[in-house]
Formats: structure tokens, C-alpha cells, sequence
């Protein structure tokens, strides 16, 4: 029996991927409902454009993945290539995406160096780049579509798990807030910013907090901002429904903090957005939420497992604020190394030794 | 006709605008970016393309899905949103002790020197029924309304409720944002009641009770009621000539005091399902399995459904009432609620309930159904065919939940994540509440913070 904890992108991914290889076994544990932790709170964006070398080589798999899976589930995740915008301010900024762009021209997805006011709702008049690989998708429709793939063939059983149970250096089940006991001789952890909480139950060490993030949505207008952009502060996108999402660059304790919002992160936002953007002076705020990134010390991904792990265990979480866009990809090298002990070089990559043998993949676009 | 008519936005078809409540589906839209209510000037537009959208098409039709990213240029959007005025408002913050939201009869009936209350409304919706009430006389307890009025005319601030910030509860007012942290809150924020579902029910001149009572009841004395409850028979009695309908299969749940009413009237109740509905000039024609009937309006009063997506923001959580198909909120030991908001329709009993006096005898006989469930429904009391539009924001029609529903989703929160129900201007505050009642559901969507767009 396999057990998955955490039925959101990543876990239902997981399954839909055990599915497609036959496996009969398989349970999926949930805390609260599908992709209530961050898969259901996130602006549904994907890029190719990362800091490290590690994480662009696994966008060029994942991303590609993600496109190809778009056509094939279930729903229409409104697959869009849109592009990323950053707002160069000053020198400091534009010699540092110099860089940026000779390290991404080699790595084959280069972008370029225009002017903001090429997109001419832009109100800043000054030097952009912009990424035009990347683009947006619809997270629900994705989710969702791996939800309606398994939802008959695996069973969910809605319960919160407290402890991982082991014997003789190996997983034998998992302990559950109603006090069951499920068994599984493979587990995987796709708790998102709750899987630290399990780690640190095992005494593994915890490399994953959660820090809130603030996201807000306006009201509908024609759609006419295509990419995502990215400001000092802030970053915004349109939804193909019309609507302005966003958010603002604000430290925050880590910790589980509240899923609510603040008024004066709601009035950042929005004096940002319309300072920056034209014909939305009069726009409102529509709605806003909260949601946890998932914060590795590195800002990269977990997956696999750690050479000195119990037998059985695995994980993949920590994606420190893009998972939703490698949850396909990773669902898929996680189902080949569950089911088959097939082991993608990504997964010795970006496995939790990484931190202890100080091979650490420092990610700075956190976005 | 003295109805607006508005273009929906992904069909781009003729709506009839039917609510009269801020927030509500269309009661606002954006004119040449200017923000108009077309409740108070009318209105008209035609549409030259109607575009045959259904969920199940965007979803499963690969032609569809190959061009989607065409699509939204077929949207009535707006495509500017001009500066408005009083923008950049003052934010005060304020603490007090007890915070009232709400102003219609059981807000201010709880009023006293502690207390503040704000409210978008005064007094709202018992100056414009003009039904009889048990007990007491209508026009003695507007004068008593009045008066507590002016006696507490400093702690009354005219104000809408956003939502629960990390800062306080916050408020708009005409100038400034109100942050507000109460130790104590009463929340008498009422219900209102919301269209139901049958073919056409998007037809110009299928309006909301709230919308006749306070607009249009001088000029249209003909009209059929839609409804199975107390209100129904209320709105019936505001009318010269009135027809109430209530869907095949339901049992209705009157009082004592308003059956004899609708009797003495001689009001004609009609069991049956609507097939069909048929704009004639002026007129406006049901077609039923009972027959047709004829009248200047549809006016739908099914039950007054307490606004939870403001209890919910706050903090509470709430149950579903299956002898009445609302969704109730549950008091805490910080937040009370009171009169419509717990789904009373009386304003005999929301008076006796903010003072703390509703026992479950009164309640039982002038407001059955709210304190305890007398029956279970078998289907939902808003679905009078399985055709017809359930969320008017984002255009989805009744086969649209039915996709969701076919594969096998059956809660809210499922249904509005694979057709986008409740995810438009409105943010849920009537379809959530009809899926709701269509599924059974114990639990509706998320209503975050703001409920209302907010302008910065």
C-alpha cells in the first residue's frame, strides 16, 4: 500500500501518475479538502526563468511537461504563453539581469532588454526585460483534472496525520488526528508547508517553513496585461477572466500564521498596481486571500529522500513559491522512483542531503 | 418597461436586472468607464453576437480548447475604470464596546448608549412592505424605530460592512475607511431573498422582492409570486392582484396569521413547475404545468435567505435549515445574531429576538421553520425546472452545475472549482447559496475579505 499525505497538486499528481502505471494500492490522506493548502491559493503562473542552474535545467523538464499534461487532462487548464516583465529601476538592477540574461541565453532560454513602454499600459518609461517562454495556466483546472482522473479508483480519506509510524528502520503506517492507524509500506509526504511538521515529528531535521503571502484580485476589465510583471514590491498578472492578480513583497514572520488579509497590504497593492498600470484608476479590489510558501533554506524544492531515512519514506514539498507549475513534472519522477525505484538525476539533485553535504542550490527568483 | 437590460458577459445575453442590493448581480456595471447604477437610471442595451458558451464545451470541446486564449476578447468587459471621486479616504480606527451591523429593525431595536451601529441602511425593508403584522401595528413600530433613531442619532454611522481584517472589522463610509475592534458584536445584517431557477428566469421583468417592494410596486399591481414562505404571501399582499406559485413537490411553510391573510385576499396559491416563460410587450407570461398565467411581473420571494457571507466573514459558522433551504449562522460567545440575519422574516420576532424575548413557541407559530425544522424538503425550493441561469456574474446555467454534478462533484466549493461559480462581481452571494440549497450542502464557499469590491 502506498500512502500519500496531502492531496493537493503534488499528491494528486502523484497518484494520477501511479494510476497511469497500473498501481491497484494506493490511499491518499487529506487534512482538509483538494488543494486547500497552497495548490488553490496561487496566481497559476510558470516560468522558466530561475537563479540557479539547477532549477532552470529542471523548468526546461517540467515546464514542457506541464504544457503537454494541459492538453491531455481532463478540464482546460488555459494554457497561455504570456511571458514575465520585470521593471528595471536603476543600474544596479539592470546589471544584474546582464547577467541573468547571458546565464539564461546559455542555458537556451534567453529574453530580452525593451522598453517598459513597449507595453504601452505601463505608466513607467524606463529599461524592462522581458521572458517570453513563460506563461499562465489554470491551477484549479489542473488539480482538479488529477482529482477527476483517481477520484474512482483510489480512496481519500479526510483526516489530518500526526505521526509517521515506523519499525525496524522501515515506515509501516501513519497515525491520524482521529487516532487511526493506516498502513502503507511507502509513504510520501506532499504535505506542502505542513510537511515540515511531519519531518520534525520523526526527528528528521525540518527544512520547510511556511511564510504567508498576501494575494488580491480586482475587478474584471478586457483583458490587455498579458505577462507577468514584476516590480520593486510587487508583481501583478490578468486572468484570462478579466480580473488583476497580484501581490506585494512584505516580510513576514514565518510560521503558520492566518489564512486572512490586512488592510494596509490590500492599500499596497493596490496604490502600486495603479500607479504602474493605466485605465484602472477607478478599479476596486475584489477579493483577496493568504497562503503559505513553503520556504527551504535554498528556496528549492525536496524530492526523493535522505540517504539515512527510514525505508519507505519520501517526500516532495518545499517549493518555496512554485510548486504549482513543477507539480506534474514531479508527480511523474515521483510515481517512477515509488513504483519502479527509477531514479532521475533531478532527484539526487534536489534530495534533502543536499544540506547537510552543503550542496545547497541557492534560488534568489523567489516570485 | 422601467427595467434595465444588461449584456451578460460571457454569453452576451439580455439580462433583466433583478436586485436592488449594493453588491448584488448588475445592480452596478461599468459605463464607459464610469460606475453606474442602473437600479436608480435605466438602462438598455441589445446585443448584436450572443456567443454559445457552456462549461462543458470550454472544458471538453478540443476546438475550444485550442483557441481559448481567444476567448476572452469575446467577454463584456469593461476596458477602463476612470478615477472616482472621493477616493483616497481617511482610515480611522475606533474601538468600542458592543458594534451593531445593521440598521433595519433588529439593529436598531438593540440599540443603547454602549453600542455602535453601522449601516448601509436605516430602518430598510418594513417601510416599504405594506403587509399587515401579527401583534402590533406596522406604523407604531416605524414611529419606535424613529425615535430610537433620534435618541441614538450620535452612534448611528451610515456605513458598509467590508470585511474582517488583520486590523478590525473595516467599514466605507461616504468619506473615510472604519477600522473598527469591538469587544462584543451584534450582527442584524438581515437576508434577502435570490432568483430561482427555470427557463428564461434571466427575462426582463423577473425581479427580486426587495426590488418591487422599494421600486416598483406603484406602477405594476399585477404581478405572480414565486415563493413558499411567509415573505411570498407578504410580497402577494403588497400587490392589487397577486398569483404565488411554489415549485412541484414543495411543501410550503406558512403561518397561522399570514395563510388566513392570503385567504381573506383570496390569493391564488399554485403548486407547479414553470416550463416556460414569455415576454408580451408589458406583459409577462408563465407557462406552467398548471397552466399559464399573465402578469405585469415575476416577482421572486422563495425565502428571505440571511446574508451568511457576512456572518461567515466575521466568524461564524452556520448550518442548513432543511424545512427552509437557508443557510443559518451560529452565535459565539463574542458575535450574537440577530433578527433576519438568523433568518427571520418577521418583524415581529426579529424585535422580540434583539431583545433577547423570542421563545420557541412565538417562534414556532410567526416564524415557522427558523427555530426548529418542521419538514425536510425533498428537492430545493429555488429549482421550479432543471433549466435555466444559476450564477448571473459568470453566466453559468443550470446544465453548466450539471456537468460538475455529473462528474461527480457534489459540494459547493468542488462545483465552483470546475465551472468558476461564484467567482464573478457578486463573489457568490446568490449562487452559492442556490447550489447550496439545489446539493443540500452543509457548506458553502469561502467568503473572504472584501465582500465588496473596495476602491483605494
Amino acid at each position: 500500500m502506498i500512502l500519500i499525505i496531502g492531496a493537493g497538486a503534488h499528491g494528486l499528481s502523484i497518484a494520477y501518475h501511479l494510476k497511469k502505471k497500473g498501481i491497484n494500492d494506493v490511499i491518499l490522506i487529506e487534512m482538509k479538502r483538494i488543494g486547500y493548502g497552497s495548490s488553490s491559493r496561487n496566481a497559476a503562473r510558470y516560468r522558466y526563468h530561475f537563479y540557479s542552474k539547477e532549477n532552470v535545467e529542471y523548468a526546461k523538464k517540467a515546464i514542457p511537461y506541464l504544457i503537454s499534461q494541459a492538453k491531455e487532462l481532463f478540464l482546460n487548464s488555459t494554457i497561455n504563453t504570456t511571458g514575465y516583465l520585470w521593471i528595471l529601476r536603476d543600474e544596479r538592477q539592470i546589471e544584474s539581469f546582464k547577467k541573468l540574461d547571458s546565464f539564461w541565453k546559455g542555458l537556451g532560454v534567453g529574453g530580452k532588454f525593451v522598453k517598459c513602454k513597449d507595453f504601452d499600459y505601463l505608466t513607467y518609461d524606463g529599461e524592462c526585460y522581458f521572458a517570453p517562454q513563460d506563461g499562465s495556466f489554470h491551477h484549479d483546472y489542473i488539480l482538479y483534472s488529477y482529482y477527476i482522473e483517481i477520484m474512482n479508483k483510489y480512496r481519500i480519506i479526510y483526516d489530518e496525520v500526526t505521526e509517521i509510524v515506523l519499525g525496524s528502520g522501515r515506515v509501516k503506517g501513519v497515525k491520524t488526528s482521529s487516532g487511526k492507524i493506516i498502513q502503507g509500506e511507502k509513504i510520501v509526504i506532499t504535505a506542502g508547508a505542513w510537511s515540515g511538521k511531519l519531518l520534525q515529528k520523526e526527528k528528521l531535521p525540518n527544512y520547510i517553513e511556511p511564510e504567508r503571502k498576501e494575494i488580491f484580485i480586482t475587478e474584471p476589465i478586457k483583458y490587455y496585461i498579458k505577462p507577468l510583471i514584476i516590480d520593486n514590491e510587487v508583481y501583478f498578472s490578468q486572468t484570462l477572466k478579466g480580473e488583476i492578480i497580484g501581490g506585494t513583497e512584505t516580510e513576514t514572520e514565518r510560521g503558520f500564521l492566518p489564512f486572512t488579509n490586512s488592510f494596509s497590504e490590500m492599500i499596497k497593492f493596490a496604490t502600486r498596481l495603479k500607479s504602474l498600470v493605466k485605465r484602472i484608476e477607478g478599479i476596486g479590489i475584489l477579493r483577496g486571500w493568504s497562503g503559505y510558501y513553503e520556504m527551504t533554506p535554498d528556496h528549492s524544492h525536496i524530492i526523493g529522500y535522505g540517504e539515512d531515512w527510514p525505508e519507505g519514506l519520501y517526500i516532495d514539498a518545499g517549493y518555496s513559491g512554485h510548486g504549482m507549475m513543477f507539480a506534474p513534472y514531479s508527480g511523474k519522477l515521483m510515481a517512477d522512483l515509488i513504483a519502479d525505484d527509477r531514479k532521475d538525476a533531478a532527484i539526487t539533485t534536489f534530495s534533502p542531503d543536499r544540506f547537510s553535504k552543503n550542496k545547497l542550490i541557492a534560488e534568489k527568483l523567489v516570485i | 418597461m422601467e427595467i434595465s437590460t444588461i449584456i451578460s458577459k460571457r454569453r452576451r445575453r439580455i439580462i433583466g436586472v433583478s436586485y436592488i442590493e449594493h453588491g448584488l448581480p448588475n445592480v452596478e456595471i461599468i459605463l464607459n468607464g464610469k460606475r453606474s447604477n442602473v437600479v436608480e437610471e435605466v438602462h438598455n442595451e441589445s446585443s448584436l453576437l450572443k456567443i454559445p458558451f457552456n462549461v462543458k464545451q470550454f472544458h471538453r470541446n478540443p476546438l475550444v480548447r485550442k483557441f481559448t486564449t481567444l476567448l476572452p476578447n469575446l467577454q463584456n468587459l469593461p476596458n477602463r475604470y476612470d478615477k472616482v471621486q472621493n477616493a483616497n479616504k481617511a482610515i480611522e480606527n475606533i474601538n468600542v464596546k458592543k458594534l451593531i451591523i445593521g440598521g433595519g429593525t433588529s439593529g436598531i431595536s438593540s440599540l443603547d448608549r454602549e453600542t455602535l451601529l453601522v449601516s448601509e441602511d436605516i430602518i430598510g425593508d418594513i417601510e416599504y412592505d405594506e403587509s399587515p403584522l401579527p401583534q402590533i401595528e406596522r406604523n407604531e413600530i416605524i414611529k419606535r424605530l424613529k425615535e430610537k433613531i433620534i435618541e441614538f442619532e450620535s452612534k448611528i454611522i451610515k456605513g458598509r460592512y467590508i470585511g474582517k481584517f488583520d486590523e478590525g472589522l473595516l467599514f466605507e463610509t461616504d468619506s473615510k475607511f472604519l477600522l473598527v475592534n469591538a469587544e462584543n458584536v451584534i450582527v442584524a445584517s438581515g437576508g434577502r431573498t435570490l432568483r430561482p431557477i427555470f427557463k428564461n428566469n434571466y427575462l426582463p421583468g423577473i425581479i427580486s422582492r426587495e426590488l418591487y417592494l422599494r421600486k416598483l410596486k406603484k406602477k405594476y399591481s399585477k404581478i405572480i409570486v414565486l415563493g413558499f414562505t411567509d415573505i411570498s404571501i407578504r410580497t402577494a399582499l403588497n400587490a392589487e392582484k397577486a398569483t404565488l406559485i411554489f415549485p412541484k413537490g414543495i411543501k410550503p411553510v406558512f403561518s397561522k396569521f399570514y395563510l388566513e391573510k392570503a385567504n381573506e385576499k383570496g390569493l391564488q396559491m399554485i403548486e407547479g413547475n414553470i416550463e416556460d416563460v414569455k415576454k408580451e410587450k408589458d406583459k409577462i407570461k408563465i407557462i406552467t404545468d398548471k397552466g399559464e398565467f399573465n402578469g405585469d411581473l415575476i416577482v421572486f420571494s422563495t425565502v428571505k435567505q440571511p446574508r451568511v457571507e457576512i456572518t461567515y466573514n466575521i466568524g461564524l459558522n452556520y448550518r442548513f435549515n432543511k424545512t427552509l433551504h437557508i443557510y443559518q449562522p451560529q452565535e459565539n460567545e463574542k458575535i450574537r445574531v440577530i433578527g433576519g440575519s438568523m433568518g427571520l422574516s418577521n418583524d415581529y420576532t426579529s424585535i422580540l429576538s434583539s431583545n433577547n424575548a423570542l421563545d420557541l413557541n412565538t417562534c414556532r407559530e410567526f416564524d415557522p421553520g427558523i427555530c426548529e425544522e418542521t419538514i425536510e424538503q425533498s428537492k430545493s425550493p429555488y429549482l421550479y425546472s432543471e433549466d435555466g441561469m444559476v450564477c448571473e456574474c459568470e453566466d453559468l446555467d443550470m446544465k453548466d452545475i450539471s456537468f460538475a454534478l455529473n462528474l461527480g462533484f457534489s459540494d459547493v466549493e468542488g462545483i465552483k472549482r470546475v465551472t468558476g461559480l461564484g467567482t464573478g462581481h457578486c463573489q457568490g452571494k446568490v449562487c452559492s447559496y442556490l447550489v447550496g440549497s439545489i446539493t443540500k450542502n452543509n457548506t458553502l464557499i469561502s467568503f473572504r475579505s472584501p465582500l465588496y469590491p473596495v476602491i483605494i
